[in-house]
């Protein structure tokens, strides 16, 4: 079987570079026939060292992996990688695992994703072919280095309580769990980034907390949930400078949530409010993104606002070209988050061009923030009227 | 007048001319004498001269009367023009006198009387005035006038009504005031008038009898009482004094009267008399004795009837006695009494024993208070006899104490209370029960119940006051310290005076009760110890089974999951594999094609055509068409073939490792479905599938189990069906659960059979054939998703196993 070259001498060139490893060669000379006519850089191995020796010396755009193979296996090997080349996707492929085990490695980013084994030719073209095409987005963008390295999303101190109550109550069921999940942000996203990332056959995307908890499991959301209160406090510096402004967001996220849910409830129309909670939670994650990975911009934007009385997505414009929109979109598209709510939050700050969901979320972060200049879809401005009215009494 | 003979002293003169007579009486007279002519004086003697102020003659002759007076006169009339009225006058009628308002030279003015006379002299028409000073005159009658009317003024506005009567008793002189009272209107209509003219006869005689009286003896009746009707019919009363007039020679010529108008004060002393004797027969009639001390002497000075009744003596005994005599107390403490009664000058009750003339002793209940008699400090007591009620008293007491003793010595406690709970004794046994009695006194008694005993305590409080039966109860009361204690109460009603009253009468069963506690306990606990015993052996005789059982499982499930994996690595590439097959053989296909096209291009030069045409023979031996064909079908059927592998893996994996403990909301037609697909090898050759799904609500549930479940049915019925029959699968929402219903038209079973169904490990099947654990595992899934199952079966109809899962869990949990 043809391995990778070992030396250094081999030009990147434009082309995305695969490695797959996988102890059984039939897979490998599978999925190769399978990738032949995509034009990639394909280097197969059948055993993690000598992956490990490849990615040593140059860093692969995608990895795809076996789990179960003697000596070293998938999420050892995954591990490593995560340790030579952090900004490679790295793809898991298996027959058959523990679902914890497979959780575990998605939430702490081992793997971006997991596919299973037999996978759907169809499927498995789409998805290697998506991650390329984020990453080249991202690169295009300079959001690469910072969006790969984020595994989650800082969590501010007020979530921290949250998650500490969260802890202390009673077993319950999944819906209550999952009422329970939507109102930490942090751990909402994280929740969906894990079921989105999991490919089997039939299953549906992920976009409410209630199917992301439903698939994962109370019992493992229950752990992650723990782990996520013992974590942070890693990040305190990053609290103390930006903490209120941290809890600020968190708050109006979940607020505009709230709102967003009420609004979608009574459109006519539209049947999946659960949905437009998730969207709204979200739209404003491309700013803790910015607090995640730099906390000295933040703080120059945070101050940019309050000084000149205007919004931060006012500041930001005038100091960065990237919107935390597209921050906020790429960052889930990495994440394999579905397409509605990836495309609602890249454009929350445009023109809906008539989708319901868009104007929705729209209305719902206008009423919120009170920012009536901003730019946005003119047709809203009615039900902008209507929902400032009526948000006193839906919180 | 002067007398002649001072005038004939001094002018001389022979008096038997007459003439000269005349002119001596004329120059001599003291009197003025003026003659006035046509208009003017002609003549005045010197008195007039004098009267006037002229010194000569020749001076007042030129004057007219009204020169010698002042503009008008004290009429207002003008003098000139009256002076021409009167002079006319006289020469018409004759001689006449009038008063005139003289002026002499110095301005001074005088009152004169005039008497003009029409005479003729020297054969001229002449008067002949007389004029008279009479200013002191007039003064002295303007004076008297004045007086007169002052006098009057002063009579009529004196407000007694004053009257001079004449000796034969009418009335010359009355003022307003008497002219009201006699009812007219102007003294006019009195005046001439005497009594018996004015008022009606008997009260005139008493007026005259009165009048005579004074008159003939010249004494005053002084303050005589007189009563008279008014003109508007009221009576009036004067107290009336009647003074003789005497003239200067002291002789009577008549009498004063004044009367003066007591009516109000007599109309207040009336009605004094009146309250006073309404007082005075209160008193009399009152039930109460009353009598009033003179505490100076300290005798009875007054006592009513009562008071003569309630001692026994007559009311001439009554005046004899002193206080002394009727208070059963000592003397220094009645004094005691009195004197500060007296000096406090307040109203005092109290209850006093009185002595009776009989010498016996009554209780009384006295108020005592301080007032005037007779002008002297006096104690007026008002007394009611109150034996009787001291009797019952005294009754109630002995019977209280009666009670009180029997409570005391009672080993029982005693409580007695109002209806409304106010404590109002309380025994001292009470202290068994750690409590103070005397602290029970006033305490409300329910804040001592238990609260979880307070309503039936209540209950029975009401029901003995309305079925007056003894209610045994029993309840908790409170100790002093906090604690309880149970108690065995009997409660009953009391009914007296003052009302009811609620009376129980408590025991401690404490002890007892702990006693039948203990023993409860004891026997319940042998009874427990029993069941668990019991428990623990089916407990130990399950486990057994179970964990045989468990391991199989575990194991299975182990076998199922490797399987899997190991299935899953050649599955997943045979599968992909299989497309690039189909792929690939397209493209080949596809040049083929392309080179048989150019082939027939090629036929036309000849030099190629055998070559050309070997290859065409080939390829019909070869019949390509037909490997074309079916090399399409076969790829078809092939990944058609995989895909199926991989869904049967897919599922067989849902069993094994995803979320098989967890439980998710699941549809149980859409799972029943995915069952059926499952086990559609088994079951499709024998049987035909009904399907009658009701709509259903997704419910918690682990679908990997739930699948087993139906798995493990499905499987059995169509085991059940020996050539061909059918399966009916459905759904149906009940309340607060489902229920899938899967029937068969196989054999059935026997009542016998369908009694171990569920026992693990029993089976119908051959050996080998079936581990007999299926409905074992079953019943332990459905217990575990908190829903049953249950089985009817007609040997030779068929079967229907029923199971029913809740809609939610909680629920289920807390109802089993």
């Amino acid at each position: 079987m043809t391995t990778g070259p070992k030396n250094t001498n081999v030009t990147t060139g434009d082309r995305p570079c695969l490695v797959i490893v996988d102890d059984e060669r039939s897979i490998l000379s599978s999925l190769r026939s399978l990738l032949r006519r995509q034009q990639y850089d394909i280097f197969l191995f059948d055993n993690g060292y000598d992956a490990v020796e490849f990615v040593t010396h140059r860093t692969p755009d995608v990895i795809i992996s076996d789990m179960r193979m003697p000596e070293m296996n998938g999420i050892e090997f995954l591990d490593q990688a995560m340790l030579l080349c952090p900004t490679s996707t790295r793809l898991m492929l298996s027959g058959y695992e523990d679902k914890v085990i497979i959780f575990d490695a998605i939430a702490h980013s081992v793997a971006h994703q997991f596919i299973t084994k037999p996978w759907d030719d169809e499927k498995m073209l789409r998805i290697i072919a998506g991650v390329i095409a984020t990453r080249q987005e991202l690169r295009i963008r300079h959001l690469d280095a910072i969006l790969q390295s984020i595994s989650s999303l800082p969590s501010p101190p007020e979530a921290q309580q949250q998650i500490q109550r969260i802890l202390r109550k009673e077993t319950r069921t999944i819906r209550e769990l999952a009422a329970e999940v939507e109102k930490v942000p942090a751990l909402m996203a994280r929740l969906m980034r894990i079921s989105n990332s999991i490919y089997y056959s039939g299953r549906q995307p992920i976009s409410t907390a209630l199917e992301a908890v439903s698939f994962i499991g109370a019992e493992y959301v229950e752990s992650l949930i723990f782990a996520m209160s013992i974590h942070h406090h890693t990040e305190d510096k990053l609290i103390k400078e930006c903490g209120i402004e941290l809890d600020d967001l968190w708050r109006h996220a979940v607020h505009r949530a709230v709102l967003g849910r009420s609004i979608a409830e009574e459109w006519p129309g539209f049947n999946d409010s659960t949905l437009a909670y998730t969207v709204c939670l979200l739209i404003d994650i491309g700013f803790l993104v910015r607090f995640n990975t730099n906390p000295d911009q933040s703080r120059q934007l945070i101050t940019l606002s309050k000084t000149l009385q205007i919004s931060l997505h006012e500041a930001e414009s005038r100091v960065f070209t990237v919107s935390h929109a597209a921050i906020g979109a790429a960052l889930l598209r990495l994440w394999n988050f579905p397409a509605t709510i990836i495309a609602a939050i890249e454009q929350h700050h445009d023109d809906t061009r008539g989708d319901a969901l868009s104007q929705i979320v729209q209305i719902a972060d206008i009423v919120e923030s009170g920012d009536q200049q901003r730019a946005h879809d003119r047709r809203v401005d009615p039900m902008v009227k209507e929902w400032t009215k009526k948000k006193s009494h839906i919180y | 007048m002067n007398s002649i003979e001072s005038r004939g002293k001094t002018g001389a003169g022979n008096f038997k001319d007459p003439e000269e007579k005349f002119r001596i009486l004329y120059e001599t007279l003291t009197d003025a004498v003026v003659v006035f002519g046509t208009d003017r004086f002609v003549d005045a003697n010197p008195a007039a001269l004098r009267m006037f102020g002229f010194a000569r003659k020749e001076d007042f002759c030129s004057k007219h009367p009204s020169d010698l007076s002042p503009a008008f006169q004290p009429n207002g009339e003008d003098s000139r023009a009256l002076a021409e009225t009167i002079v006319c006058r006289c020469r018409a009628e004759g001689t006449i006198t009038f008063p005139w308002l003289h002026q002499r030279t110095d301005r001074s003015t005088f009152s004169a009387e005039v008497t003009a006379t029409p005479v003729i002299i020297e054969a001229a028409p002449v008067l002949l005035c007389v004029v008279r000073d009479v200013t002191a005159q007039k003064k002295a009658h303007d004076d008297l006038v004045k007086e007169r009317t002052l006098l009057r003024t002063l009579i009529d506005n004196i407000p007694d009504a004053v009257y001079v009567k004449d000796t034969l008793c009418r009335k010359f002189i009355a003022n307003s005031t008497d002219v009201r009272n006699t009812g007219k209107r102007t003294e006019a209509e009195i005046l001439g008038k005497d009594d018996f003219d004015l008022f009606p006869p008997d009260m005139a005689a008493a007026f005259y009898h009165d009048d005579q009286q004074v008159l003939r003896t010249g004494e005053p009746v002084i303050n005589r009482e007189e009563s008279f009707t008014d003109s508007e019919g009221r009576i009036q009363w004067l107290l009336t004094s009647k003074i003789a007039l005497r003239d200067d020679s002291n002789t009577i010529i008549g009498l004063v009267g004044i009367g003066h108008n007591i009516t109000t004060r007599k109309l207040a002393d009336l009605a004094l008399k009146e309250s006073e004797q309404r007082y005075r027969d209160i008193i009399e009639q009152s039930a109460d004795g009353i009598y009033i001390m003179d505490v100076e002497s300290r005798r009875i000075v007054q006592a009513n009837k009562s008071f003569h009744q309630l001692l026994g003596y007559t009311a001439e005994e009554v005046l004899e006695l002193t206080v002394y005599d009727i208070i059963a107390a000592s003397v220094q403490s009645i004094d005691e009494r009195i004197t500060r009664i007296a000096h406090l000058r307040e109203i005092v009750t109290g209850e006093r024993l009185y002595k009776q003339k009989t010498g016996g002793i009554i209780p009384v209940r006295i108020s005592v208070n301080p007032i005037t008699f007779n002008g002297r400090s006096a104690l007026c007591t008002m007394m009611n006899d109150i034996t009787v009620q001291k009797r019952r008293e005294e009754e109630l007491r002995t019977s209280e104490e009666r009670f009180r003793l029997i409570s005391e010595n009672v080993a029982d406690c005693i409580i007695s209370f109002t209806t409304t709970g106010d404590c109002l004794y309380a025994s001292p046994s009470l202290i068994k029960l750690g409590y103070d009695a005397s602290l029970l006194q006033g305490e409300h008694i329910f804040t001592k119940v238990h609260p979880e005993d307070l309503a039936r305590v209540k209950e029975e409080i009401e029901a003995v006051q309305w079925s007056m039966a003894h209610r045994p109860t029993e309840f908790r009361f409170r100790r002093q310290d906090g604690s309880w204690v149970t108690v065995e109460a009997t409660i009953s009603l009391l009914i007296d005076d003052a009302g009811s009253k609620i009376l129980m009468v408590m025991r401690d069963i404490t002890e007892r009760k702990q006693n039948e506690a203990e023993l409860h306990r004891v026997l319940d606990s042998v009874k427990r110890k029993n069941e668990e015993i019991e428990r623990t052996v089916q407990r130990l005789k399950q486990m057994q089974s179970g964990l045989v059982q468990s391991e199989k499982l575990a194991s299975i499930g182990q076998l199922t999951a490797g399987i899997a994996h190991e299935i899953n690595n050649p599955l997943a590439f045979v599968s992909s594999n299989l497309n690039r097959f189909a792929e690939y053989y397209q493209e080949i296909r596809t040049h083929l094609r392309a080179w048989q096209d150019f082939g027939a291009i090629a036929r036309e030069q000849a030099g190629l055509r055998p070559a050309l045409d070997v290859l065409e023979e080939e390829g019909v031996r070869l019949d390509l068409d037909f490997i074309d064909r079916d090399f399409t079908e076969l790829m078809k059927h092939t990944i058609e073939g995989s895909s199926r592998i991989k869904r049967i893996v897919d599922q067989l994996r849902g069993f094994s490792h995803m979320a098989t403990n967890d439980f998710t909301m699941a549809d149980i037609n859409q799972t029943l479905d995915e069952t059926l697909t499952l086990v559609w090898n088994e079951i499709k050759y024998k049987t035909t599938i009904h399907k009658e799904y009701g709509s259903l609500p997704e419910i918690p549930c682990s679908i990997g189990e739930i699948k087993q479940v139906f798995v493990n049915l499905l499987v059995n019925a169509a085991h059940a069906i020996p050539e061909k029959g059918e399966i009916t699968l459905r759904t149906v929402l009940a309340s607060g659960a489902i229920r899938v219903m899967i029937t068969d038209t196989g054999m059935g079973m026997t009542q016998d059979t369908i009694k171990r169904i569920f026992d693990p490990f029993y089976t119908t099947k051959p050996v080998g054939k079936g581990t007999g654990l299926g409905l074992w595992i079953v019943t332990t899934i459905m217990e575990k998703h908190h829903g049953a199952i249950s089985v009817e079966s007609e040997v030779g109809v068929g079967t229907t196993f029923t199971l029913t899962l809740p809609l939610e869990q909680e629920e289920a949990e807390r109802q089993s």
